[in-house]
């Protein structure tokens, strides 16, 4: 390369740095040879300057590109293409996979003197208009920096408020994630408590809340095709893909939100000046209702002030909303389970009346009476194959005692309905299922039944099917046995029936002090034992008293079947009254009735130790024949042979399963069991 | 008492007399030098040095020990010198090896150096630099050293010596004076005073490593009252160095019988054009180090009469090689020389005399061509602006 002469274009730095470069591949202690004696002839050049560094970058020698960097920061403040590179590096800090390019630059950052960094992340942040981008490089500065929290961080929040109500969006969008997630928990982390007035804290945690329970909430809406890895049902749950618009895959990733909404409410505290027990949220659910309460009874006996109140309102609101939300995504895991719950379980848990066993029945009161007046606390009876069931009956029974705590002063109770209002809690369905519950649990049926009508008709499949067992229980319970029983028909139609009549392992039928609730699992197999146990106590409440007729007695024994011979003291009861009637007429009985046990047993009626019951079972009434045939001698003698045949035919018929025919029965007689109901 | 001294000591077989000798030196030179008795005391110890230490007695031939007994003499010279106080030191180094060298001593002095080097005995090594510096690098007592241990630790061996490559951070003043009289030892005037290429590289391997051996001796001299400086060596192998590794280069290129050594010949002189490359870096981070350190220093590293003598010489250099104004090679030389001059004038290692610039440049003017850097350079050093950061210059836009 000729060196003197040519080139007369350029000025000396400029030709200078051309020389520097022209050596560049060849020989680097010769550029960097030129370079030196540039800078000595051209101090103030920014063009020798930026050349020094940026040969030093191509030679990966970190701490001379620091320098270099340091030393351009302090004396060329306006150079575009300086501000160009630190803006490269700030963005190579703020990746998340490094390659071999951002570690670098990440490596000459961290080799630049801390106060020089602060510097650089401030002014290029003021310069930024988009305010994502700043708040991101400002969140930056602040992790590092965290001498920088108090300046900056309440500014950065009014920035994002104002941007979010600005930009009108739902309430889990970009502005609102880094604000309560990234940006809350540093400030009050970083500055020291009592500064900041309360009613700042309250309303930030009002939004912290919302956010937090927008956002667990949120459908199950997978973007991405599943990979196969995904198919197994363990993955599947931990795979939920969130994407906040605006925001990085992974900055819209939040792991533990009910851990986080937890600290914050923590800080909040400490900022407040409340008196917490730290780890409170991280025991068990018994230990955290009893400090609750415990702290209630405390405040209450001191005089509860509005600071104390605030304290109650938002320790026990979040405290249910936890609660509410495990329980809810037990009842309708589909929609509500997901990353931050997943419930092992493949149908919705559902609560319902269980039936009290005849042996505790001290009292000759109808049952419906009964229940009306035991309004002490019931017990839940849950199904074996739940596997935590305790830890769902617990959650709803915290969720509901959090509920009553929240009514159970009229200013709470303004205030609990304040922040419902805030929150658009109307609009979250998950909360009428929990209120749903809650009147059963109560005995409140009228109210259930009206929640549920509500409901009814937009829901779908399972929970479809949990919502008419509800109402038919909650039917049964004010003493609507018709209704009842048609929509248990109805829901029946739709189970699977069993092949065989496996064992029933649960007890629909429970025994014990108090009204006894059961938890199940709706599925097909849980919910029949139930149906079928339903169908029968209303039939048997009727059959039993003065509005007795044959037809219920008969819908009873061709229902027993079902479990038999479990319910052998109502047969018993049946024969006995058949016995004392001493007729008995059910022409469906031979379409229906199979049981060997119930068969030997109407033989038995038939005969003279039975009692001699005049039996119409056969499937054309007796009546109907004996008019048939013309009066000859032994006309009984022949219905009788036919009786018996029929019987013994009966035994060696049974072709289908017993809860097919069961099916069968309550499908196609269905109008005639409703009509004498 | 100094007799009775010399007469026990008479008495006393070797290694005890050496002992006992050097016990007493340290004795003498430990106490304050009264001005009363300055002259008896180190007449004395000169006196116990000839005899005990190297042996000469008068009247009588010189003593040479075995072997095994040199070595035992040199241990404990070495253990003496690193025991003894710091101001005693030079002293007694002074009292060995300071009057006339004769070849016994100078061999002495060259095997106690070894010893030190291998035994990384700091103490010898810096009293050796301070008695470089006394005597003038240049001089033929130190340049007979240079030479020997270049031989034993440059040449004797291809790998590069350990001893060497550690050799800063024991003395970093002996390798001060080193570099200086290696450049004189091997001044690159032509072919035949190539610099060996282990030398070479172990100089280029220390200025890189450490920028603040260059200045070492004259960051001192006000405590040694004397100093040397291997900037002017060291600009004039990287000014000459670059026209005759050219030349090498060239003369490797043509055709010749023998393909093996041409080989050989050229890859030598691309090695040497590297680390010429390598070590003007150096010398230059060197230079610009001293700007920090400008307090520190009494003297000037560089003067306008060095820069004289380098132009002189390669106008010389030039001639014999066959340089033609238009070579690339010419002009790298000259940038190389300006880049130095620059670097040393801003930093403030450039001692200019009167008038002695204007001589400079009218030479530059008259035997060489035109060179931008070469006359940016100059133009900065007459205008005489000392460096302002503030000054700014039109941005560059491609």
């Amino acid at each position: 390369m000729a060196s003197s002469g040519d080139n007369s274009v350029l000025s000396d730095a400029e030709w200078l740095v051309m020389r520097a470069r022209g050596y560049a591949k060849t020989d680097p202690w010769a550029a960097k040879a030129w370079l030196i004696t540039a800078r000595t002839l051209f101090p103030g050049s920014f063009l020798i300057q930026f050349e020094s560094y940026q040969i030093e970058k191509a030679a990966k020698n970190i701490k001379d590109a620091a320098s270099h960097l340091e030393d351009m920061l302090k004396n060329f403040q306006n150079e575009a293409s300086l501000w160009n590179e630190v803006q490269s590096i700030l963005g190579a800090l703020q990746k998340e996979t490094a390659d071999s390019q951002s570690s670098f630059l990440t490596e000459i950052f961290a080799a630049i003197p801390t106060h020089v960094q602060c510097q650089m992340l401030l002014s290029v942040a003021d310069k930024i208009g988009d305010v994502l981008e700043r708040c991101r490089l400002l969140l930056l500065a602040m992790k590092k920096f965290p001498n920088l929290v108090v300046e900056h961080g309440l500014k950065l929040i009014e920035m994002l408020s104002i941007e979010e109500s600005r930009a009108r969006l739902s309430v889990v969008n970009c502005y609102r994630k880094l604000f309560v997630c990234d940006i809350l928990p540093l400030v009050l982390q970083k500055n020291r408590p009592m500064t900041i007035p309360t009613i700042q804290l309250f309303i930030w945690l009002q939004r912290a809340v919302e956010f937090y329970i927008s956002f667990i909430t949120q459908p199950n809406t997978m973007d991405t095709p599943l990979s196969p890895d995904m198919m197994s049902p363990t993955k599947a749950l931990s795979k939920k893909i969130i994407n906040i618009p605006g925001l990085l895959e992974r900055e819209s990733q939040i792991l533990d939100p009910w851990g986080n909404l937890f600290r914050l409410l923590q800080l909040v505290g400490t900022h407040a000046g409340w008196e917490m027990e730290p780890d409170v949220f991280t025991k068990s659910r018994d230990y955290q209702w009893q400090y609750l309460l415990s702290l209630y009874n405390r405040y209450k006996t001191g005089g509860i002030t509005d600071e104390k109140r605030k304290q109650i309102l938002y320790t026990c609101t979040i405290l249910f909303l936890q609660c509410l939300y495990s329980y809810v995504s037990h009842v309708d895991a589909d929609n509500f389970a997901g990353v931050f719950s997943s419930t092992g379980l493949t149908a919705p848990v559902v609560l319902l009346e269980g039936f009290r066993s005849d042996n505790d029945d001290t009292s000759s009161q109808p049952q419906v009476k009964r229940l009306r007046q035991d309004r002490s606390q019931p017990n839940i009876q849950p199904s074996a194959s739940i596997h935590n069931s305790s830890n769902i009956i617990q959650n709803f029974l915290t969720a509901f005692k959090c509920f009553e705590l929240l009514h159970s002063s009229d200013e709470l109770r303004r205030e609990f309905i304040t922040l419902c209002q805030n929150w658009q809690m109307e609009t979250w369905s998950w909360m009428g299922h929990f209120q749903t519950d809650m009147f059963l649990y109560q005995g409140l049926h009228q109210k259930a039944v009206a929640q549920i009508q509500n409901f009814i008709l937009a829901s779908k499949e399972k929970m479809k099917t949990r919502m008419s067992l509800q109402l038919s229980c909650c039917f049964y319970c004010l003493g609507n046995f018709s209704k009842a029983c048609e929509v248990v028909m109805d829901t029946i139609e739709f189970l699977e029936m069993p092949s065989e009549i496996e064992e029933v392992k649960d007890n629909v039928v429970v025994s014990g002090q108090g009204r006894q609730l059961l938890l199940l699992q709706c599925l097909d197999n849980e919910i029949l034992p139930y149906c079928i146990q339903l169908l029968i106590t209303c039939i048997k409440e009727k059959a039993f008293s003065s509005l007795s007729n044959d037809m219920l007695l008969g819908h009873l024994l061709i229902l027993l079947q079902y479990d038999w011979p479990k319910q052998d003291e109502l047969f018993n009861d049946i024969i006995k009254k058949i016995r004392t009637q001493g007729s008995f007429t059910y022409n469906l009985f031979f379409h229906y009735v199979y049981c060997i046990d119930i068969l030997e047993e109407f033989a038995l009626l038939d005969t003279q130790e039975g009692g001699r019951v005049n039996l119409d079972i056969m499937s054309v009434s007796t009546k109907a024949i004996s008019q048939q045939r013309t009066v000859t001698r032994g006309l009984n003698k022949g219905v009788k042979e036919d009786f018996r045949a029929t019987l013994e035919k009966q035994v060696q018929n049974l072709g289908e399963p017993i809860p097919n025919v069961i099916h069968r029965f309550l499908k196609d007689e269905r109008d005639l069991i409703i009509k004498n109901l | 008492m100094a007799a009775n001294l010399m007469k026990r000591l008479r008495h006393m077989e070797f290694p005890d007399c050496t002992r006992e000798a050097l016990q007493q030196l340290i004795a003498i030179f430990n106490q304050d030098s009264l001005p009363g008795q300055p002259n008896s005391s180190e007449a004395l110890a000169l006196e116990i040095c000839q005899e005990f230490i190297l042996f000469k007695t008068k009247g009588k031939p010189q003593k040479t020990l075995p072997p095994i007994e040199e070595l035992q003499l040199l241990q404990m010279l070495c253990t003496c010198f690193n025991e003894a106080q710091q101001k005693s030191k030079y002293q007694l180094f002074i009292a060995i090896f300071g009057p006339r060298a004769d070849n016994y001593s100078s061999a002495l002095l060259t095997k106690l150096v070894s010893m030190a080097l291998s035994i990384s005995c700091s103490s010898v090594l810096d009293c050796v630099a301070i008695w470089a510096q006394e005597r003038s690098c240049g001089k033929r007592p130190v340049q007979q050293l240079t030479l020997r241990l270049v031989e034993d630790y440059c040449l004797l061996f291809i790998e590069p010596s350990v001893v060497f490559h550690k050799l800063p951070s024991i003395s970093p003043l002996f390798v001060c004076n080193f570099i200086t009289s290696v450049t004189m030892l091997y001044p690159l005037h032509d072919t035949r005073s190539i610099p060996p290429i282990g030398l070479l590289q172990h100089v280029t391997d220390w200025i890189n490593t450490d920028c603040t051996l260059c200045c070492e001796s004259v960051r001192q001299a006000r405590i040694h009252n004397n100093y040397s400086s291997p900037i002017p060596g060291l600009t004039a192998w990287c000014v000459r160095g670059t026209i005759i590794t050219k030349y090498l280069q060239n003369m490797a290129s043509q055709p010749t019988s023998d393909n093996k050594i041409q080989t050989i010949e050229l890859e030598k002189a691309l090695k040497l054009t590297g680390l010429l490359s390598k070590l003007h870096l150096g010398l230059l981070q060197s230079l610009q180090f001293c700007q920090t350190n400008i307090n520190n220093m009494s003297q000037y590293l560089i003067t306008v009469m060095n820069m004289l003598d380098i132009i002189h010489s390669l106008i010389t250099v030039c001639r014999n090689c066959g340089v033609k104004p238009e070579d690339e090679c010419l002009h790298n030389s000259l940038e190389r020389f300006s880049q130095v001059i620059q670097v040393s004038a801003v930093s403030g290692c450039l001692g200019v005399e009167t008038g002695k610039l204007r001589e400079f440049q009218s030479i530059v003017f008259n035997s060489f061509p035109h060179n931008r850097l070469l006359q940016m350079v100059l133009a900065f050093l007459s205008g005489g602006q000392q460096p302002n950061r503030i000054t700014q210059q039109p941005p560059f836009r491609p």
